[in-house]
Order: C-alpha cells, then structure tokens, then sequence
C-alpha cells in the first residue's frame, strides 16, 4: 500500500476522532420519545405543594407556614414535624409537633412538663384560664412565656442536656379535632426577645390546605 | 559459427488497472487499518477495566465500551482523546468486511477463512444489534399477583404528561440527556406539543430531598420551598444512584414560569417518594406534570407469582437456591405454567425471564415477593450462531491444510541412496 494512502488515512481516522471529541453535548433537545399509558396506571394528582410532595410527616402535608428569614428550616426528627433552627450558631430552637390526642398527654400535663425544663412550678387545672393568648390558626390559644434555667431535652434526639440558665422559653399548646398541637421556641434569653417577632409571625402563618393562617 | 536464434517469451499480460472500488477496498481493508483497530481495541479494554475498580462497571461501560468518542472524563493521561469501542468495533467490522471478505480470492483453499471472518461480523453485528435494541429491567411481583410492568435498573427518566388533556401520550426524556458534568450547565428541552420549554439544572448523579436547614447542605444552597438537593456519593453500583436536579417551566420569552426540585425521598435506606404525586404546573389553561422516576414499560405477557420457594443453608439466612412457579398469561389470553429457576429462565415473544432476587428481608418461608430479570435482545442468540459458525470455519480451514500437507507429503518421492 503506497506511503502516501497510509498517511491519508491515519490523517483522516485521526481527524475524525478529534473533531467528534470536540463535540460537545447537546444544550437544547427536541424530546421525541413517548410511551402510552399503562394499564391501571394511575394518574397523576396535580396541585401538590413541595412540602405536601416531600412531607415527611402528616404536620408536613397537611400544614402551610412561612420560615421566617434567619431561620433554617431542618430535617423533621420523630417529635420535631415543622423543626427550625436559628441564630448565629443555630443554638435557637423552634418546633412544631403534632400528637394524637390519645397519646400525647392533655393540654395541662404538656405545660406542666415545659414548666419543669424550665425550673418553674406545676399549674394547677384552674389556672389555664389566666394564661395570657396568641391568635393562631384562627383560635386564642394559651401562651407561655417563660425564663430561667432551661433543663429540657435538646436536639434532634431530644437527650437531657446540661442546664442552660437564662433562657427564655415561648410555648403555645392547644387541642383540635383528634391531636394536640405543641409550637415550642428555646435559646438564650436575647436571642429569643430578638427573634421574639419572628416566632409570632410563624405562629400567625401556620394553616391547613391552601390557606395560610386559616381557621381548622 | 551461426547466429543464435533469440528466444521468445510470451508477451506480459497488461496488468488490469485497479478501478476506484479496488483502491478504495484495498485502503479500507487493509492490515494497517487492522493492526490500529486491534490495537486501540487492546489499549480501551485495559484503561476500561481497570477503571471499573473506581468507577463502576456501569461507568465504564458508558465512558469506554458503548460510547463512539470516550467522554473527557475517560481521556487518556487526562488530555489524549480516543475513540469509544462502537467506533473501534464499526471501524473493524468495515475493515474485515473490505479484507477478509469482499478483496479475499475466494476457492476452496480461503472458504474456512471467509466463513470465519463472516462470523466475526456476526459477533459485532450482534454487539450493535444489543447496544440499540436491548432492554432490561426487573419484575418485582408478590405472591398471588400478577405484573406485566418492567422497569429498568439503571437510568432515570423525567416523564411529562397532560393527565386532563385529550393526548394521553407521556413524553420521556432519559437521564442521558440531562446528565451533565457540573450541576451548573444546563440542559433544555421541547416538544412541538407542548407550550413550554423545560430547562434542568443542577443535576447530580446521586442525591436526595433535604430541607435547606440540613447542615449538610451548604448554606445558600439552590432551593424550591425551603426543599433542596443533598448530593450522595456516587455509587460505584450504578442502579444505587438516584439522579437530583432542579427544574424551570420556561415560557415562550424564556421567563421561568414554574420551578422545582426533583429527586427522591429516603427515610430509613427506603425511597418513600410518593409515585403518585409529581410536581404540577400550569401553561396557560392547561395542567401538566412531570415525575422523576426510572424507565417503565409493558411487556406483551402477564406474570403470576403462583408460588415462591426458597431453601436455606441450614442455621442461615443465604439462600441456597429459589425458585418461582408462575403463570403466564400471553397476549392471546393463553396460560402456560413455567418453572423460572437459576439459569432455567422462562422465554415467550422475543423476551428472556430470569429469576435473580427475591424479598430477603422477610422470615424464611414468608418471602412477600419474588424479583425477575427481564430481558428484550434481539441479538441474544447471534454470539452462539457466529461461535458455531466460527468453528465450522476454522475446521475447513484445519482440514484444507491438513490434506494438502498430506498430500504434499505422498507425492513427494523419499530421497533415496546413490
């Protein structure tokens, strides 16, 4: 085979592998390929939020709220459904949990029990009705707010800690239809005053469906 | 003294000028070409196999054996190119095709050889017939149901529909046209149907949903709704990895109208995202969707499961062996009862069952379901015809030079003594 058609085609072979490396791939694509429906697929359900798509829990798909800015919105645990963290070591707490009513303990045995984390007496039945009330989810719930040592369990898996003494705690507990709502903020004293409106205004974001802040 | 007389020679035949087909057959088909092609054939099986140890079978596959031009990714030292293995194979199956069967002087002597070099065209013939046209995927069915849906190992799709609209038709993009290599390319996509254009962003090749506060994820991270993307490590087992990306609704001026991030939820090693809940959006009055989910299709059979069977080693959860006794419905509505153990697959209309999993989470004895490998290849048994093709070829070819050695032998007379 002559010097010069080997040349050639080791040229052409060699070329033809450069200029197809430099084709890069494709950035705009006409979709052709298709499938028909399956028998008994199922068909899609539109309208899905991203939470009620991803929801990890019933709190997830069912509620509407607003992360407030400088919050961070985490990862539920088995007790935290709606958890957040916040402040500038993310040592800030605020979390929503939904019991069935069944098992979750009343609306006075919860308080008692916030109560105790925070070093402070037991309430009796009687005084509920004196507790001050926030406005969420169209209703006057019972509010706590209380400072002192915080000894309660903290972290995703809620292990006891060392006290922590000026906290701040602010609480709302309360009963609907089959489960008991829980929205519970800890941190350090000032950091919870600062973010004090923050966590009034996730309250006052929180609804069921389509209606943020709407009535259940 | 007289003058010798000359001898004559018989005049020289002219010899035949090669027409443009013989140039042109004679370059293609030459040693040279063939020696390069089994060559660089060597150099992509040594660089791909030692990849596979880092990488993954999978990716290697896709970088050095079934590409036409192995990706950067795989380029050799990191800045020499080279050409894929379908290149290499296309390039050796004209090259044989030039020299080893169309130029090769065809007697009885070069019969075996032809027969042969046709066989080797069957095996590559039979390589591209397999990377165009196979597909597989696994069957997962619980005792006492059937299942005619198979779905693939590997790749994920996006699948676009209109669930309210008259054309039912689901559009499927694969993985391997929005893969990038960097999340931040981006990759876009449209059907004359549709009056939208959907752009993907973002991808990673293996990633799950988070919720933007997931320490780890990178603070400032893209996000949808408090929902983001937490990239895995790619496994090196390739059907482990589950693709993430973000996606935009773009309108006809390009303005994102819609936007989301797609990719799958895991609690507890389970992906537990809801199948039947994709992300929605609307394009003027009309609702369409779009899901994340790997390839699906029907297989024109129904499986089954009658009975699974598996027996232990004794004081162990290792199967020694299992097995599923099932029915099979095909399309004309007929029943047939298969056995379907290892290496004893069942075949109907062009596909291949192979029993390769069952429920091993269960108690012995209570196995929930049983897992079959699906497989559609047309080519599936042309590797045996070339294989036996093969050796009829180089039989003849043993036996042509066989005998004319013996032959030689008889007719040459032994020297003997002066």
């Amino acid at each position: 085979m002559p010097a010069f058609s080997q040349c050639f085609t080791g040229f052409l072979l060699s070329g033809a592998v450069l200029l197809l490396a430099a084709c890069g791939r494709q950035e705009r694509v006409e979709v052709l390929q298709t499938r028909a429906p399956f028998k008994n697929e199922p068909v899609p359900k539109p309208g899905l939020s991203t939470a009620q798509r991803y929801a990890a829990n019933d709190a997830q798909a069912m509620l509407r709220w607003n992360t407030p800015t400088g919050w961070f919105f985490l990862p539920a645990t088995e007790f935290r459904h709606l958890n957040f963290s916040f402040g500038p070591n993310r040592e800030g707490e605020a979390y929503l949990t939904l019991l069935p009513v069944a098992g979750g303990g009343g609306m006075l045995e919860n308080m008692n029990r916030w109560r105790k984390q925070m070093a402070q007496p037991p309430l009796a039945e009687a005084d509920l009705a004196s507790l001050p009330e926030k406005s969420i989810f169209g209703r006057k719930v019972p509010f706590l707010d209380l400072t002192g040592t915080f000894t309660g369990g903290s972290g995703p898996m809620m292990a006891a800690s060392e006290p922590k003494p000026d906290y701040r705690m602010l609480g709302a507990i309360f009963e609907a239809p089959g489960f008991l709502f829980t929205i519970k903020m800890t941190g350090p004293t000032a950091l919870v005053t600062k973010e004090a409106a923050n966590f009034d205004a996730f309250c006052q974001s929180l609804g069921v469906g389509g209606t943020p802040g709407g009535g259940i | 003294m007289s003058a010798e007389t000359p001898t004559l020679s018989p005049p020289e035949t002219p010899r035949r000028r090669a027409g443009i087909t013989d140039r042109i057959l004679s370059i293609v088909g030459s040693y040279h070409i063939a020696v390069v092609v089994f060559l660089l054939m060597i150099l992509l099986t040594l660089v791909g196999t030692f990849s596979q140890k880092t990488i993954g079978l999978y990716e290697s596959l896709r970088i050095y054996f079934v590409s036409w031009i192995v990706p950067r990714e795989g380029w050799l030292l990191g800045f020499i190119p080279l050409p894929g293995m379908a290149l290499v194979l296309a390039v050796m199956f004209v090259n044989l095709l030039a020299g080893g069967v169309l130029r090769i002087k065809k007697n009885w002597r070069t019969i075996g050889n032809v027969i042969a070099h046709l066989s080797m065209l069957g095996l590559i013939a039979a390589g591209a017939a397999s990377l165009w046209y196979k597909q597989e995927g696994h069957m997962r069915i619980f005792e006492g149901e059937s299942s005619n849906r198979v779905q693939a190992f590997q790749d994920w799709v996006l699948e676009v529909q209109e669930p309210a609209g008259a054309d039912k038709t689901v559009a499927v993009i694969r993985e391997a046209a929005f893969r990038t290599d960097s999340p931040a390319e981006t990759t876009t996509f449209h059907r004359k149907e549709w009056p939208f254009e959907l752009r993907v962003s973002g991808y990673q090749r293996n990633a799950t949903i988070t919720t933007t506060g997931d320490p780890a994820v990178l603070t400032g991270s893209d996000q949808v709704d408090g929902y983001t993307l937490r990239p895995l490590e790619p496994n090196a087992q390739h059907e482990a990895n589950m693709a993430g990306l973000f996606l935009d609704v773009l309108d006809s001026t390009g303005k994102s109208i819609a936007r989301t991030v797609l990719a799958q939820v895991i609690r507890q090693g389970e992906i537990v995202t809801r199948s039947d809940a994709p992300f929605s959006f609307k394009a003027g009055d009309r609702t369409f969707t779009v899901a994340l989910t790997r390839e699906s299709w029907e297989v024109p059979f129904s499986i089954h499961l009658d009975d699974f069977i598996a027996t232990y080693y004794p004081g162990t959860r290792k199967a020694k062996e299992y097995e599923s006794n099932v029915t099979m419905t095909n399309a004309a509505g007929k029943d047939t009862k298969f056995r379907i153990w290892m290496n004893n697959p069942l075949r109907d209309s062009g596909y291949v069952a192979y029993q390769t999993s069952y429920d091993d989470q269960s108690p012995p004895g209570q196995e929930k379901y049983s897992v079959l490998t699906v497989v559609k290849n047309p080519s599936d048994q042309w590797p045996f015809y070339s294989l036996i093709m093969a050796t009829i070829g180089l039989c003849i070819t043993f036996l042509t030079k066989l005998s004319r050695f013996i032959r030689r032998t008889v007719a040459t007379p032994a020297p003997t003594s002066a």
